[in-house]
């Protein structure tokens, strides 16, 4: 179910509010994981019992990890633990990639098995293994209920698309939080703006993407205004889904971990990653960068994690070449930086700006390239390379067409506004006019999606293919 | 404002308006048409273990909450508005408006299209007809001929697709009409031309095809509130047009029949009670119908006339009434090509192929 759906936003969530904020404490958690696994089942029901499963495996590995903690028993239980995770992940999302590489190198043709993606299993599968490894870890202890680990695990805000929660970081959320006016107002703007984002910037965006990609009349400004919009639209559509589960979360009394944090205002690539999908981040680098040395170790050997965690990055977005070569484009970028370049970018604004735009927007040239053969047709256009002309007829359409989405999309991808809003608010009559509008704001912001969801129109979330 | 109290006022101010929606929604009455978009709307699909499992409840239900959403016209309209006037968006759906003309961009060009059509007009011409007969085509350019170009909107390569169209229909005399047309000639948000305007069409087909039309028309007004196709698509609030329509003596006295599935039935070649339906524009020659013919006792010729039209060609072709004595109207869109041998033999009759470009670039429905 996506959160940019009517049966979502006008069957499923009312229905979970009233019954949630209705039913006591000790049922809270139980309502939350019913309605968790109905929301996942309601696109694949089949899938709920491979998340059952899951479940299950993270709470019996938590607890035999715990029993034995310590001990190299523990090491077995939570090396199992990684490896039946992994195999599980690696079966749903790569089985068929594998089958793909090994027919190409071996001249084979093993048939594919065409197993189809379970909604936000790298996710999910993300979350159990931060779990059992921090309980490893003796970070923290194993959850005896199973109803609380089960919510955790599936809770419906962030379970398809993050941000990707620990568990040391809502583990008393679990038990004890609070539902505050302050909590529950915060949650509602915050669960506004990212639907907004969502479907007033992400989808219009990715219309001007579905016209490229169908014209007729192509231009090397038409391939740049795509590329563009892409960047946009990724980042809103991510970033919007992170807002609505982070608003989700707080309506109900959690608070999760940022995600994002305007990386386009970056000034490197080290910084802009700092910024972009910060959950995956931190969990590459507590979960596999720094076990593997980080850069306490030799030069070589810390190239080598880095591109050990680039990969693995590339990777974990899909099972597909254009992911693994986007993940090591931006290893090999950051080891740049790294060793060369990151001060001088850093001390130059201007020339940092423009260079992380320039390298977003091909990196996810590369990251949306379904081979390589579109990728070099994709570059070839951008860089004036192939015989098409600057500016064309429906160029200039669209460009005029969604000039103006354009503009908002680049203003709201910086935090121009809310420094202006903050700025405006230390005028006490200023700030009591805003306080007064901001709710009607999101009103009508709400009021406007409903409309744009009832008109019907693309509504795709990119991430959920992850 | 206190901290507290604002929260306090967003909370409540935010729950009244989504949960007054989610009342009103769940009270709001199904409704099986929607005459602004002219089609049935989903109806709430059945819970069966097979829909569930292969995934095809959920995606069913989903249209179905977009359906039967509680004033959901007036949502439509909120979409449109902040589209065209917000946004800046130069179309919203594909539909936009140049000084109270309402139209949908038609684009792109769509050669795969064309190539159909010209195979099946050729098909149809062989398998059908021989030296006997006189065979013309005679393409209507769409309204955005006269209005996308130079008002910057997209449009169809249209010089080329009368090009690939001359280049393929080798067979057949061409009949140009697209410069005795302007946009005036169409209604301002329906798709199709005003019969009132025709006369100078009609000209030029009967100098072509060597038909004489002597008695004049008389123009009258029908009672009604049109709206075209468009308002309904666009959502938008726009005022009503009126149907006027070209009648005489030969028109009235002449013999209308349509073929159903008892075969044929006599009918007026103007249906007044469609006027008052979903689609006024099918007064004329009660809009969709395989085949209809006319039949003109009194013609002063033995002519006649087989047309392959579509919906244009029904406020044309009562016009060609007196200048043959049976006209053979067909839309191929409602009977299979290959069927028509049982329904009309070649006896020298003139042909006449008259499609508008928008059926020439989605010839798909062409059969």
């Amino acid at each position: 179910m996506l959160f940019s759906s009517l049966p979502f936003l006008f069957y499923f969530l009312p229905i979970v509010l009233i019954l949630y904020f209705i039913v006591p404490k000790s049922l809270k958690n139980v309502v939350l994981l019913a309605s968790s696994l109905f929301f996942y089942g309601w696109g694949e029901p089949k899938y709920v019992i491979l998340m059952i499963v899951s479940i299950l495996l993270g709470y019996i590995f938590g607890l035999l990890i715990e029993k034995y903690l310590n001990t190299k028993k523990a090491k077995v239980f939570v090396i199992l633990s990684i490896v039946i995770n992994l195999l599980i992940l690696a079966y749903f999302k790569y089985v068929d990639f594998f089958i793909g590489s090994f027919n190409s190198i071996t001249g084979l043709s093993i048939p594919f098995l065409k197993v189809s993606l379970p909604v936000g299993i790298s996710f999910y599968t993300f979350q159990i293994l931060s779990y059992t490894i921090d309980v490893y870890k003796n970070q923290i202890k194993a959850q005896r209920n199973l109803i609380n680990l089960a919510t955790y695990i599936a809770m419906f805000p962030q379970l398809i698309a993050g941000p990707i929660v620990r568990y040391a970081d809502i583990e008393n959320q679990l038990t004890k939080r609070n539902h505050t006016f302050a909590k529950i107002s915060e949650g509602i703007k915050r669960f506004s703006i990212g639907l907004a984002k969502k479907v007033l910037l992400a989808n219009l965006l990715g219309e001007v993407i579905s016209y490229y990609t169908k014209t007729t009349d192509p231009s090397v400004i038409y391939s740049w205004l795509s590329a563009l919009c892409y960047s946009l639209q990724i980042f809103f559509d991510f970033s919007g889904y992170s807002d609505m589960a982070i608003g989700l979360g707080k309506i109900f009394g959690f608070d999760f971990m940022e995600n994002f944090n305007y990386p386009f205002i970056s000034k490197t690539i080290t910084e802009f990653w700092r910024r972009w999908h910060i959950s995956l981040g931190n969990w590459f680098r507590d979960y596999l960068y720094i076990p593997c040395g980080g850069n306490r170790v030799s030069t070589l050997r810390w190239l080598i994690n880095i591109f050990i965690v680039w990969f693995a990055t590339g990777f974990w977005h899909g099972a597909s070449y254009n992911f693994i070569l986007w993940g090591l484009f931006y290893g090999f970028l950051l080891v740049i930086e790294k060793l060369f370049t990151y001060n001088y970018l850093d001390s130059r604004p201007l020339i940092g700006h423009l260079y992380v735009i320039f390298i977003t927007i091909l990196g996810f040239g590369l990251f949306n390239a379904t081979d390589l053969s579109t990728l070099g047709l994709q570059l070839a256009n951008m860089f004036a390379l192939s015989d098409i002309p600057l500016l064309s007829y429906e160029t200039i359409y669209y460009l005029r067409s969604y000039g103006v989405i354009i503009i908002i999309s680049l203003i709201a991808s910086t935090p121009l506004l809310k420094t202006i809003v903050s700025k405006l608010k230390e005028n006490e009559k200023i700030k009591l006019f805003i306080d007064l509008v901001e709710p009607l704001v999101y009103v009508g912001l709400f009021i406007i999606v409903v409309a744009y969801l009832v008109d019907g129109s693309f509504n795709p979330f990119l991430y959920f293919r992850f | 404002m206190k901290e507290k109290i604002k929260n306090i006022y967003t909370v409540i101010l935010c729950s009244l308006v989504f949960f007054s929606i989610v009342i009103a929604n769940f009270l709001t009455p199904y409704k099986e048409y929607s005459d602004a978009e002219r089609r049935y709307l989903t109806k709430k699909p059945k819970l069966t273990t097979e829909n569930i499992l292969n995934n095809s409840w959920t995606s069913d239900f989903e249209k179905y909450t977009q359906d039967q959403f509680f004033q959901r016209e007036f949502f439509r309209l909120i979409k449109a508005n902040t589209a065209y006037n917000i946004f800046h968006n130069l179309d919203n759906n594909g539909l936009y408006h140049v000084n109270s003309f309402l139209s949908k961009i038609e684009y792109p060009s769509n050669e795969f299209m064309w190539q159909h059509a010209t195979d099946l007009f050729n098909k149809i011409s062989s398998e059908l007809f021989d030296e006997r007969n006189n065979i013309y085509y005679s393409i209507i350019p769409d309204k955005n001929y006269y209005l996308a170009k130079n008002n910057g909107y997209l449009y169809l390569d249209y010089n080329k697709c009368f090009n690939f169209l001359r280049e393929h229909l080798l067979t057949m005399q061409e009949i140009e009409i697209a410069d005795l047309l302007k946009l005036e000639d169409f209604y301002y948000t329906d798709t199709h031309w005003k019969q009132q305007n025709l006369e100078k069409i009609l000209q030029k087909f009967a100098e072509s095809m060597n038909f004489k039309i002597s008695t004049s028309f008389v123009e009258k007004s029908l009672d009604v509130n049109f709206y075209g196709v468009y308002v309904g698509q666009s959502a938008l609030n726009l005022p009503a047009e009126k149907i006027n329509y070209l009648t005489n003596k030969v028109i009235e006295n002449a013999k209308v029949s349509y073929l159903t599935d008892n075969g044929y039935i006599q009918k007026e070649m103007y249906d007044f009670n469609k006027a008052n339906g979903k689609d006024g524009y099918q007064f004329f020659l009660s809009g969709n119908q395989a085949i209809i013919t006319i039949e003109n006792k009194n013609c002063e010729n033995d002519k006649e006339l087989i047309i392959f039209r579509d919906s244009f060609g029904s406020s044309l072709c009562p016009l060609f009434t007196e200048g043959y004595k049976k006209i053979t109207i067909i839309d191929i869109r409602y009977i299979n090509s290959t069927a028509l041998k049982d329904y009309i033999s070649n006896a020298g009759q003139d042909v006449l192929f008259l499609y508008s470009t928008l059926l020439i670039n989605n010839s798909l429905s062409l059969k």
